[in-house]
């Protein structure tokens, strides 16, 4: 600690070279800490994603009628199955939006994480007009138990209307989601019977298997038996399909990685250049430390010092940044998939800073160790 | 009277391409402890060679150089650094202080590397800083003093560590004639009062005045030794 005005008087001997030095560490660490959240956030999607899941989906345009429901049930090795229709909607204003799921009792078997009271359950197959949603609407909307909220959806009424109206019968959590559970359950039945067409159709269904190492097989099996029907299908398993949804953004872990390591790459030869610089400037100030008794090794730790003093704070300001900016959006209206920058992402970052510090500062640190204090006074 | 230091038949030479130079020719030397020897000579004649040698910032190539008690031609690296930190005062001709770094940061620097703590550091510099006469001047930087202040900082930076031996060259090469003489004087006190040994390099036959003692070198050699009477 007494050493330390030594180190922050050499970190500012040039003030403006060093603001932006440790503006553009600062830079690079947002955008390490965004990027690290985009990869973090994909990850926990497909690690939340489950092996034993399969969604059966309509392979081309046409829904998949009601009666897959009991095929699907008979193949070897489906354990539940449970039937859905996803039907978006907005509340008030577009960008209010409101995806909605209108579930079969079985479905909420097949989707144990949703957290949802069989009390509740009950209570929304036996309220035609009732729904569900979870806290993060409630929150987001204003809404509460008891409100009636208009709906205005892209599914027509047989009434030639397209305005929805629910009546809130409870709000669940949605705490234990990794995902932003943005999910609002109304009544099957009341929505397949009032829908203008496709009725007596389901829009997924949601099995579940015994055995996760057959997964592929079942799936194969499912496809089968409605081949050459009207509405083949088409199944996938939980994770498959996470990981197929996140590759058709392109291989997003190598993009991250790539784009983080050339931008990392370039700040040790940005940062080294300039520590170089500074150290040149400061020869014979070194020379004079070593001639007072500064050791060979405390004067290249000084240098290592000032580079990591520098190098940790600007990466911790930059990581804090890309958190703060990262929580900015997925609060926003319209997040994205969830973005996640973990305390533990941080302690990488600045872990990384310091390995980032030594290396762009060792050149010159050993540059000094070498020194004779007779050169160095001389400024050689 | 003890010597402090002592070179017997010290030999120095460098390499220069492959030629190798001979700079000092079996040189022998006492310096009584608490003297004030100027060492005076033309460009070349190997006295801030000579300087550096006493100084422990390089090494003879043959000889020995005792220095209280201590054979400084044998220590290297970590232990040199530390024999120069305990015992060895540097003044130089454009006093090489820290820019950044305030009066009394410059003067705790040998400081830092004792196990003083920071309390006693703040007294010891302030006490250095004193006997200069730059206690008001504590909190000033190197660029807002005058070149007479900032080689009296050069100076208490040198007496912090209660060095015994001061080496100093050409300390008012840089300095105007009263300012020269003021810095001067305060080198004879701390010879006189605190018996400090001080061994200055020197061009200035006025500034030789000051010491006990001149030497003149030429061609690395010690050709001439003068006596200061006293007045």
């Amino acid at each position: 600690m007494k050493f330390f005005p030594l180190i922050w008087a050499g970190l500012w001997r040039k003030p403006t070279r060093t603001f932006f030095t440790f503006l553009s560490i600062v830079v690079a660490f947002v955008l390490f800490g965004v990027l690290a959240g985009i990869n973090i956030g994909f990850s926990e999607i497909i690690e939340a994603s489950r092996l034993n899941r399969l969604y059966v989906d309509r392979r081309y345009g046409t829904q998949m009628p009601r009666s897959y429901l009991e095929q699907i049930k008979a193949v070897p090795g489906v354990k539940a199955i449970g039937p859905s229709i996803s039907v978006g909607g907005f509340w008030q204003e577009k960008q209010n939006n409101v995806n909605m799921t209108a579930a079969k009792e079985d479905w909420f078997a097949v989707r144990d994480e949703v957290v949802i009271t069989p009390e509740q359950i009950k209570r929304l197959m036996t309220t035609r007009t009732g729904a569900i949603p979870t806290a993060y609407y409630a929150k987001r909307y204003g809404w509460k138990v008891g409100d009636v909220v208009p709906v205005q959806s892209t599914v027509a009424r047989k009434d030639g209307a397209n305005v929805w109206a629910f009546e809130i019968l409870d709000i669940i959590p949605d705490d234990n989601n990794p995902q932003k559970a943005n999910h609002f359950f109304i009544n099957y039945d009341y929505v397949d019977e009032t829908r203008a067409k496709d009725i007596g159709t389901i829009g997924r269904f949601t099995v579940v298997i015994d055995d996760p190492n057959r997964a592929g097989e079942i799936g194969t099996t499912i496809d089968r038996l409605f081949a050459n029907s009207q509405s083949a299908t088409r199944t996938a398993s939980e994770r498959a399909g996470a990981q197929s949804g996140l590759q058709s953004l392109g291989d997003t872990n190598f993009l991250v990685n790539a784009v983080g390591g050339a931008v990392l790459f370039m700040l040790l030869f940005l940062t080294g250049n300039s520590m170089m610089q500074s150290v040149r400037e400061r020869i014979p100030e070194f020379g004079v430390m070593k001639v007072l008794g500064f050791t060979d090794l405390g004067v290249l730790l000084t240098v290592l010092a000032e580079s990591a003093i520098s190098f940790t704070a600007a990466g911790f300001l930059g990581l804090f940044l890309a958190k703060a900016f990262i929580m900015l959006i997925n609060n926003s209206p319209n997040p994205p998939p969830p973005l996640l920058v973990p305390w533990s992402a941080v302690a990488i970052g600045v872990a990384f800073s310091v390995v980032a510090a030594v290396l762009s500062a060792l050149i010159p640190a050993l540059r000094v160790k070498r020194l004779s204090p007779i050169d160095a006074l001389a400024g050689k | 009277m003890t010597s402090m230091v002592s070179l017997k038949n010290v030999v120095k030479r460098y390499k220069r391409g492959n030629q190798v130079v001979e700079v000092l020719h079996s040189l022998n030397l006492e310096i009584p402890s608490g003297e004030f020897l100027a060492l005076m000579g033309p460009s070349g004649s190997g006295k801030t060679t000579l300087l550096n040698l006493i100084g422990g910032l390089d090494f003879p190539t043959e000889g020995e150089i005792p220095i209280g008690g201590e054979r400084v031609d044998t220590l290297t690296g970590n232990r040199l650094s530390k024999w120069r930190a305990r015992h060895v005062g540097f003044v130089f001709q454009f006093y090489n202080l820290m820019p950044m770094l305030s009066a009394e940061r410059n003067v705790e620097l040998p400081l830092l590397l004792t196990s003083l703590s920071a309390a006693e550091r703040k007294r010891n510099v302030a006490a250095a800083l004193e006997i200069v006469g730059l206690s008001e001047r504590a909190h000033h930087k190197p660029g807002e003093l005058s070149g007479g202040q900032q080689q009296r900082v050069s100076i208490a930076r040198a007496l912090v560590s209660d060095a015994t031996l001061f080496v100093c060259d050409e300390p008012t090469g840089d300095l105007d004639r009263q300012t020269a003489d003021e810095i001067l004087s305060l080198l004879q006190l701390l010879s006189r009062d605190q018996g400090k040994t001080i061994i200055m390099v020197t061009h200035d036959p006025k500034a030789a005045e000051y010491a006990d003692r001149q030497l003149h070198m030429d061609k690395g050699v010690l050709v001439d030794t003068v006596i200061r009477t006293a007045a």
